[in-house]
């Protein structure tokens, strides 16, 4: 009696159990202890560095430049600006020393038309590579440019996860 | 004394009326029927991702236009062409407010404003039609100069020359903005009115010349002290070619409401043997 009652409730134990493996297996993608990338707890980054920026090459209205950078994040620099009248867009790329890039999207404002101009702007972190590859977040930034070398230096702040 | 004052303001006015005219017309159209027509050319040499200079012409058909004075001209360049990017307008040109649309008989070359400002250098060609049925081609050299930033806007400020057989000096502001594709951004240069003066005259803006970033434009810095002179990269060329060319379009306004427009293409230029630098 006792057993003909536990026959079902076990069928359904095994089977809620291979269930919830199988779903595992299709959410995580792989089998694992680890966690996966999604189950994983994110990291927070609080970004502040100050990047000083050097012209590679001009293409037209596209300015090439790069450097390094100092602060939170220090490494190398790169980055891709295509000008217009009042505003300058582009991808920034921080390349950690410590492993890793992150890649910002960037809209900057000038302030003024001078030889030497300030700006300020926000970026927008959509991607990133090695430790940083999930990395979201999104900040702001100031800084000069001098528009005869194109010489810029920049102070940017922005709270990523990764 | 007091009426050959007036007259030589009146000239001064006429003048500065047919250099801002000449200005105004910076931009131009590439149809041959039209009654404006716009033709840019960079220089002869020059490549595909180098600089060059940006000559624009401008000529506009007295006969088949209004004899409304010009009052704006808009001109539209490619997306791709770097002016920002250029070397260009280092200096900010800031003129007080009633400089504009008055004649200045008097004052410093450029109003005062540093060198470093000069984007363009060009002349013009108006017609003068005295009251008395007499018709006077007055000649002007004619300097676009880098205005102040303001809400969103880079100012311009373009100074007329009168040459001959006027000589008064103008001043006009305009702005430059972006603008729609294919362009990048629109240069304006606004010519109000000048009080009285069609009373006296019409002017009628035959031909602008207008080179942006010309090889006569001569900056200055400091080097070890001393002050040096330099040319300034002109308008940088992208290293491949738009499809269908290089785009530019004009847009003239007249006192009477009246609007033109044109539009020129100008071919690729040879492709570029290695990227322009920076310096």
């Amino acid at each position: 009696m006792q057993t003909q009652s536990l026959r079902p409730r076990g069928i359904f134990v095994v089977t809620a159990a291979l269930a919830a493996l199988m779903l595992a297996l299709w959410a995580g993608g792989v089998s694992s202890a680890e966690p996966s990338a999604h189950t994983a707890k994110r990291k927070t980054l609080n970004l502040t560095d100050t990047a000083y920026l050097h012209l590679t090459r001009k293409n037209g209205n596209v300015i090439y430049e790069k450097g390094t950078a100092t602060g939170t994040l220090p490494g190398t620099v790169t980055a891709r600006l295509v000008t217009s009248v009042t505003k300058v867009t582009g991808t920034v790329t921080f390349h950690s020393s410590g492993g890793g890039s992150i890649t910002m999207k960037a809209v900057g404002y000038p302030q003024s038309a001078s030889t030497i101009t300030r700006f300020t702007g926000s970026i927008a972190v959509r991607k990133g590579t090695g430790r940083f590859r999930n990395a979201l977040g999104s900040g702001t930034f100031s800084g000069t440019a001098n528009r005869k070398t194109w010489a810029i230096t920049v102070y940017a702040r922005a709270r990523i996860t990764y | 004394m007091h009426t050959d004052s007036r007259r030589g303001a009146v000239r001064a006015v006429l003048l500065a009326l047919c250099a801002a005219g000449a200005l105004a017309a910076a931009v131009g159209p590439a149809g041959a029927a039209g009654p404006i027509r716009l033709s840019i050319a960079f220089d002869p040499d020059a490549a595909l991702g180098s600089a060059t200079a940006l000559d624009v012409t401008l000529r506009l058909d007295p006969r088949r236009l209004t004899r409304a004075p010009l009052n704006e001209v808009r001109f539209a360049y490619p997306r791709s062409l770097g002016i920002v990017s250029s070397g260009l307008g280092l200096a900010v040109c800031r003129r007080p407010e009633a400089d504009f649309a008055k004649v200045l008989i008097t004052g410093p070359r450029l109003g005062g404003c540093s060198p470093n400002a000069v984007m363009a250098l060009g002349t013009a060609l108006a017609l003068v039609r005295l009251t008395n049925g007499q018709v006077i081609p007055e000649y002007a050299t004619v300097t676009l100069l880098s205005g102040p930033l303001e809400r969103g806007h880079l100012g311009l400020v373009a100074f007329v020359d009168g040459q001959r057989p006027f000589g008064a000096k103008l001043a006009f502001a305009g702005d430059v903005h972006g603008a729609p594709a294919p362009y990048g951004g629109e240069l304006t240069v606004r010519m109000p009115a000048v009080p009285g003066l069609e009373d006296l005259a019409t002017v009628s803006l035959v031909e602008l010349r207008v080179s942006i970033g010309s090889h006569a434009i001569r900056y200055y810095e400091r080097r070890g002290g001393r002050r040096v002179a330099y040319h300034p990269e002109g308008v940088l060329l992208p290293t491949a070619c738009p499809a269908h060319g290089f785009r530019f379009r004009v847009r003239v306004g007249f006192s009477d409401g009246s609007r033109q427009s044109a539009r020129a293409v100008t071919p690729c230029p040879m492709p570029v043997a290695a990227p322009a630098s920076g310096l």
